[in-house]
């Protein structure tokens, strides 16, 4: 992860001794990474309890099965942001988190009237130079609808009906703003392997 | 240019697919096809890792926030009681060979995705539910007794494995539902361990697999032969295992017949028909009770 410092040799080593059972590890990994999942937790969630839930249910099984992470295919960090989406996504969906989700839905339920843009709240606080102007180089609707589906946790035909989109629009809709961030992004992604396969 | 940014008419449909399954975004539905189409598309492998790559580097960039203090000493306490799973006796970067999807998907297993499906459907679908549980304490119960034993779970320490089986068996005794009335026949490696389950239904046959190896399905094929006490094997259907652990696949060919033999057995065989006999030795064979 870029805004750690450390390289995939540390997280080898980490992992490593972590198969061979030694909670240390898990404590360090959990010090180098807890801030990333708990923040993209909350993000999701929108609920602190809930965020440090699902924190701890990440390195949870982070300890229950590491070799669940296959370094072929990306970087550690990559594969626990991956988990830790995961995991959220399963939170917001979950019977008890409907009602938190129904008020969030009816908090954005009001940008026609009010004008505000829902995607616009998931993504205002970005940080980085690259991501931001490939954020802001998108039509909005595209935005909107990746950020609904990935912040939000929602799925298409949810991202559809809070909308007002067809439900084959909102799909194209995610497929040409994928495809514009792939085309911007390109040189800051460059030929790094993609993120490993989530077994959560 | 990257799978994501090529573009192909006829694959649109998929590509887009690919992007919502990415994003986690996907109806239960969608998932579903875009779960079978998955395994065999390059393409759509691709797309769904550029797409992997793309988020990552967006989520890198959300404001950190930090939990509580106490999270840290909560989760240490935790993992004093949390089961660690048999491959972690493997080398962190060196992964056992797993399901086909760990080698397909970078940002979520079909497996997974599978079983989040079945308890999302399973959420939205009660009487769906209450018909399948009607089902499972009597299969789950004949499936024990032909010894498998994979309903066994500590439900105390091991809360997702819990859900995740008892999603994964939901599914499966859909299937058995599908089959109506079913007679099972337990089949056993050399070693006198069950690795697979043919199960019989008045509509199709399947073959339940548990530990059986992963065929390469451009090379090799399972083939299921029915025994007799005199005269060679007769082979009754073929079909691939692509997943290592618990699955259960429809045996494809002419079934006529298949309740006259006395055994049933399993053979591993080169190329993508079956032989009019067998060329290697069964990897699993049982013997027909009544």
């Amino acid at each position: 992860m870029s805004r750690t410092g450390l390289s995939p040799a540390d997280d080898a080593d980490l992992l490593a001794r972590l198969a061979s059972g030694e909670s240390e590890a898990l404590a360090q990994i959990y010090d180098r990474y807890h801030r990333q999942v708990f923040s993209l937790a909350l993000r999701i969630l929108g609920d602190h309890v809930l965020a440090e839930d699902t924190t701890q249910e990440v390195f949870l099984a982070v300890w229950r099965d590491p070799t669940k992470f296959d370094p072929a295919k990306g970087a550690f960090a990559s594969w626990l942001l991956s988990l830790a989406h995961h995991r959220s996504v399963d939170a917001v969906r979950r019977e008890e988190s409907q009602r938190r989700r129904r008020d969030r839905l009816a908090e954005l339920e009001p940008p026609a009237l009010t004008g505000e843009d829902p995607s616009e709240k998931a993504l205002d606080r970005l940080a980085g130079a690259d991501v931001r102007t490939a954020l802001s180089g998108l039509p909005a609707v595209q935005r909107e609808a990746l950020a609904l589906a990935y912040f939000g946790g929602y799925t298409q035909r949810e991202v559809a009906a809070l909308t007002g989109a067809p439900l084959g629009t909102v799909k194209t809709r995610m497929l040409a703003g994928m495809r514009r961030l792939r085309q911007v992004l390109g040189s800051a992604l460059g030929d790094l392997p993609s993120a490993g396969g989530v077994q959560a | 240019m990257s799978a994501l940014e090529s573009n192909d008419p006829a694959h649109a449909e998929w590509d887009e697919l690919a992007v919502g399954w990415a994003l986690r975004a996907l109806e239960p539905d969608d998932e579903d096809r875009f779960s079978g189409h998955l395994r065999g598309c390059e393409r759509c492998t691709n797309s769904v890792q550029d797409s992997s790559r793309v988020i990552t580097a967006l989520v890198e960039q959300l404001p950190l926030q930090s939990p509580s203090p106490e999270l840290r000493s909560r989760l240490l306490a935790e993992i004093g009681n949390t089961r660690r799973t048999a491959e972690t006796a493997t080398p962190a970067g060196q992964p056992e060979s797993r399901l086909p999807e760990g080698e397909l998907i970078d940002f979520a297993a079909a497996h997974d995705r599978s079983v989040a499906r079945r308890a999302r459907t399973r959420q939205r679908s009660r009487s769906t539910w209450t018909t399948i549980s009607t089902l499972v304490a009597a299969a789950a119960a004949v499936l024990v007794i032909a010894g498998l034993g994979i309903w066994n779970l500590n439900l105390q320490t091991d809360r997702d494995n819990a859900v995740s089986v008892a999603a994964e068996r939901e599914g499966i005794l859909q299937d058995l539902a599908a089959a109506g009335e079913v007679s099972m026949t337990p089949l056993h490696d050399g070693d006198g361990r069950p690795v697979a389950t043919l199960v019989q239904g008045s509509r199709q046959t399947m073959v339940m697999t548990n530990g059986l190896q992963v065929n390469d399905s451009q090379d090799q094929i399972y083939v299921l032969w029915g025994l007799k006490e005199v005269g060679e094997p007769q082979p009754l259907g073929t079909f691939d295992v692509v997943n290592g652990e618990l699955d259960m696949r429809t045996v494809g060919s002419t079934m006529s017949g298949i309740d006259t033999f006395n055994g049933y057995g399993l053979t591993l065989e080169s190329g993508r028909a079956a032989p009019e006999t067998p060329t290697l030795p069964m990897v699993a064979s049982g013997q027909v009770t009544t």
